[in-house]
């Protein structure tokens, strides 16, 4: 196909004149039946790089994404654009409902699943009658165990790939290390997967981090940013209880429009918060981690962590929500000596400890079958996490399949090998989370450092670059008028908006 | 709104049930127990108005209502109202005038409310040329009514109407009730606010946040089906459930057997229910069936002249109107007028504590 029509088709398709950096590559590669590899950062337009494929190419296109919300949004945003033929298939479907899709899927150009229920044998069933011609993971980090969000059920994404005749596979992360993507081939058992890496820095976003004595003086150094000038912001914090107490602090002593988001919420008002923000009715978000992966608004200026995450990868994702339209953005990071213990509390809750493991075995010493994953929690008091660590290690180790315990014998050298796993597991977001705050305390350019563990060098920033190069927050340039502040006198008057019934402001 | 209810209930429930027993009530427990005690205790009107509330909130609002001194927690951990409690509850609207009626309609409310939510995003959205807006109703049968709605309707025509509709019945209930219906409303540019955010604006419980909102949605109701000539775009959203759909499936059989003829003592034996259960069938029906003839269980005249004593006693306790009338009528027939008289009242809509005692 010519580069003429590749770019006709963009237009056709997407109403988009050019393409943007690396997706014209990644997708000549694809369409020639290439294994893939693309890195590239967080807002980059990766989606484009499987969906243009998919209208143009003959068969049946399967994305496996991590998030359900992530899956629906980009249907959503597709049917707009004309392109009828994609849909999104996950557990939490109505029986009914998944039911009619599975029967029709022969219909569509485009299918999103989760890995969840690729599990499920109906489905798989259906997919292998289909002609799969381009398989993609997006979030391909979740594949590797060094990824920052490892997900055991994309580990079985290759036999799947198998299992549908071993179409070309396209994986896509903006937030891989170089052992990460070394380790997606291995697991993907596609060694010559082309790579396409670039850089993954963002030039228009500048980088602070402040330390402070008495965590008191976080919600004053955030007041004083804000009142400043209002712009979309999102405040990210590790606790529901917390975004939610500052949101009130925020709303009731700042003129701006302050809410909060976590996955504690009715669906309807995470939704309502979600469009908000989108419309530019709301100047500031302060969520958890729950708010972040999908949202895709153009022109988030600031990012500030109230509390930083455990490594490096979470943060970039996180600050990849900011300055989407490539105009100037910034993050801040205020931490406290407080603030040092939070992420280690977290690993401990999503790791088993050794007292875990030995109770496990105990009862594996007195049973054939494993429950269901629900009453394995409830017997043997581990969270979600823990549990999926051990099931994962003892499926690989051959103790259970399905769910029979197999081997009751050579306990002692099972043991001890799930014990080395677990702590080659805790060294390892040890020493994620020691990155993260090596960044944190480290004197000098931290555009440089951030990005070092991905790539040896970062492109010139196009606004300030950081506190070291001497960047600061308040001094980032937010264009005026970005934001409309539309206020109702009354509610006869918002009814009236509502209904369009006011002259309109053109 | 939400303490008053607690207070209702506690009073009605005279110490005799749990704090569990009204959660279940107020959160809509379709069990028999929860049932029966809605129509014993005469609390119905309460049943299920606050469908996503938890059993720690309800505790948590006892014990701040116990620190008021407005109830106590007798030795079987029951509460029990005080004089305070009272005095609160007789002059919460509670008592006085609202349009909950759970029992009856929550099911109709809960599609109303949701047709009428996507139905405004629907088509202000798409008549500014939006066509990707994230529906704020995910429900499928909800979804699929809308569409249906919007390919056979002017959407132009729609928009106006039901404007002037909500804007001519918002501007007759109370202030705030209406402040906080229209800020929680999705459509235009304008998206709708979070029950917190709406909280924290009017330093209100989110509890209460809720309530005022869904008592909203059972006012617009009523008053649509009461005047579905006046009201035609809310109408609409009132498709398929008006007429005998509102009541309950045993009191459509009772009305069944009445219009064949069949005599109150003759249903009672027939469906072997209580004299009392089927008296309150043939209440809903005279409040919701639109021909429904009550002159057989008291003459239009006796009709006319309890119409009159109502004005004048100018109260919605049935006592005080059953003492001005020297108890000639039974609470029944009182019950009957007064629920026939509501029926294609725009205003009133609902019939409200109907035996306060
Ligand atoms: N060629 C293009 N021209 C203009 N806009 C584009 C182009 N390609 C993609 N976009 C837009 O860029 C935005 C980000 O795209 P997308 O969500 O695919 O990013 P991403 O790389 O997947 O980000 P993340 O890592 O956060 O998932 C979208 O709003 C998309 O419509
Ligand atoms: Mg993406
Ligand atoms: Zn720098």
């Amino acid at each position: 196909m010519s580069r003429e029509q590749l770019h006709e088709d963009l237009k056709r398709y997407f109403g988009y004149s050019e393409f943007r950096q690396g997706q014209q590559e990644i997708i000549e590669d694809v369409l020639e039946a290439k294994d893939v590899l693309g890195i590239l950062p967080t807002g980059s337009g990766k989606s484009l790089c499987f969906q243009l494929p998919a209208l143009l190419q003959s068969g049946v296109t399967v994305v496996v994404s991590p998030l359900i919300s992530l899956m629906v949004d980009q249907v959503r945003q597709l049917k707009v654009k004309g392109v009828k033929s994609v849909t999104a298939l996950n557990s939490f479907m109505e029986v009914k409902e998944r039911a009619a899709v599975l029967n029709s899927l022969p219909n569509y150009r485009l299918i999103y699943l989760s890995p969840e229920i690729l599990q499920n044998s109906r489905v798989a069933a259906k997919l292998k009658e289909l002609h799969v011609n381009l398989f993609v993971i997006d979030e391909a980090h979740c594949i590797s165990q060094w990824g920052h969000e490892f997900r055991t059920d994309y580990l079985k994404l290759n036999e799947m790939i198998k299992e549908l005749g071993d179409p070309p596979v396209l994986a896509l992360s903006a937030t891989a290390t170089p052992e990460v993507q070394q380790d997606i081939k291995i697991q993907l058992n596609r060694p010559h997967m082309v790579p396409h890496i670039y850089k993954m820095d963002k030039p228009n976003m500048s980088f602070e981090v402040e330390y402070l004595e008495d965590p008191g003086e976080k919600i004053e150094r955030i007041k004083t940013i804000l009142s400043n000038q209002p712009a979309p912001t999102m405040i990210y914090f590790s606790s529901r209880s917390a975004a939610e107490k500052v949101a009130e602090e925020l709303w009731l002593t700042m003129d701006q429009r302050v809410a909060f988001y976590h996955g504690g919420m009715e669906n309807i008002d995470r939704l309502l918060v979600q469009q908000q923000f989108m419309n530019d009715e709301l100047d500031v978000v302060c969520c958890t981690s729950a708010f972040g992966m999908g949202v895709d608004k153009p022109n988030i200026r600031r990012i500030i962590h109230y509390h930083f995450p455990g490594q490096i990868e979470s943060f970039i994702q996180e600050i990849g929500r900011a300055g989407r339209d490539g105009k100037p953005c910034a993050s801040l990071v205020l931490h406290t000596h407080r603030d040092h213990y939070l992420p280690q509390l977290l690993i401990e809750k999503e790791l088993p400890k050794n007292e875990d493991a030995a109770r496990v075995f105990h009862w594996f010493d007195r049973n054939e079958r494993l429950l269901s994953d629900e009453e394995m929690l409830e017997t043997l008091q581990l969270s979600d996490s823990q549990w999926n660590f051990i099931k994962f290690h003892l499926g690989k180790s051959g103790v259970i399949t399905r769910n029979n315990i197999e081997i009751k014998e050579n306990w002692k050298v099972i043991q001890a090998e799930l014990l080395n796993r677990l702590q080659e597991r805790w060294n390892y977001k040890n020493s994620k989370y020691k990155q993260m705050i090596n960044w944190l305390f480290y004197d000098g350019c931290r555009r440089k450092m951030l990005y070092s563990p991905f790539q040896s060098e970062v492109r010139s920033p196009q606004a300030g670059c950081c506190d070291y190069c001497g960047s600061f927050m308040k001094d980032l340039h937010i264009p005026q008028k970005e934001v409309s502040r539309a206020q109702y006198s009354s509610w006869e008057a918002r009814l009236r908006a509502i209904f369009l019934q006011e002259p309109s402001d053109g | 709104m939400f303490e008053a209810i607690l207070l209702k209930c506690i009073q009605s429930l005279r110490g005799e049930r749990s704090i569990s027993g009204i959660f279940h009530l107020i959160q809509g427990k379709r069990s028999s127990q929860t049932l029966q005690d809605a129509k014993i205790y005469n609390i119905d009107l309460f049943f299920a108005t606050a469908p996503s509330i938890k059993k720690e909130q309800v505790e948590e609002a006892v014990v701040r209502m116990a620190a008021k001194g407005w109830v106590y927690i007798n030795e079987e951990k029951i509460p029990v109202i005080r004089e305070e409690g009272h005095q609160v509850l007789n002059n919460s609207t509670i008592e006085t005038r609202h349009y909950l009626n759970g029992m009856t309609l929550h099911k109709h409310v809960n599609v109303f409310e949701k047709r009428l939510r996507l139905l405004i995003q629907t088509i202000t959205r798409t008549n500014l040329k939006d066509f990707s807006f994230i529906p704020i109703e995910d429900d499928i049968e909800t979804q699929r009514w809308v569409k249906y709605i919007y390919r056979n309707c002017s959407a132009e025509e729609m928009i106006t109407n039901l404007h002037n509709e909500l804007y001519t019945l918002l501007l007759a209930i109370d202030k705030l009730e209406a402040e906080l219906f229209t800020a929680r409303i999705t459509g235009g540019r304008v998206t709708g606010r979070t029950k917190a955010q709406l909280a924290s604006r009017y330093d209100l419980s989110k509890e209460d946040v809720d309530l005022y909102v869904r008592h909203t949605f059972y006012y617009l109701l009523q008053s649509t089906l009461n005047a579905p000539q006046s009201y035609k775009a809310l109408f609409m959203c009132a498709e398929g459930l008006e007429g005998s759909n509102l009541i309950t499936a045993s009191a459509k059989q009772t009305h069944h057997l009445l219009t064949g003829g069949y005599t109150l003592e003759q249903i009672c034996n027939r469906r072997r229910l209580k004299i009392s259960t089927i008296q309150d069938h043939i209440v809903e029906a005279a409040l919701v069936v639109p021909d429904f003839d009550i002159s057989t269980f008291v003459s239009a005249d006796h009709q006319a002249e309890i119409a009159q004593a109502l004005n004048l006693v100018n109260s919605n306790k049935l006592r005080e109107l059953y003492e001005a009338m020297e108890k000639r009528f039974d609470y029944f027939q009182l019950r009957l007028v007064k629920a026939r008289l509501n029926y294609g009242d725009k205003e009133v809509g609902s019939y409200v504590s109907r035996t306060t005692s």
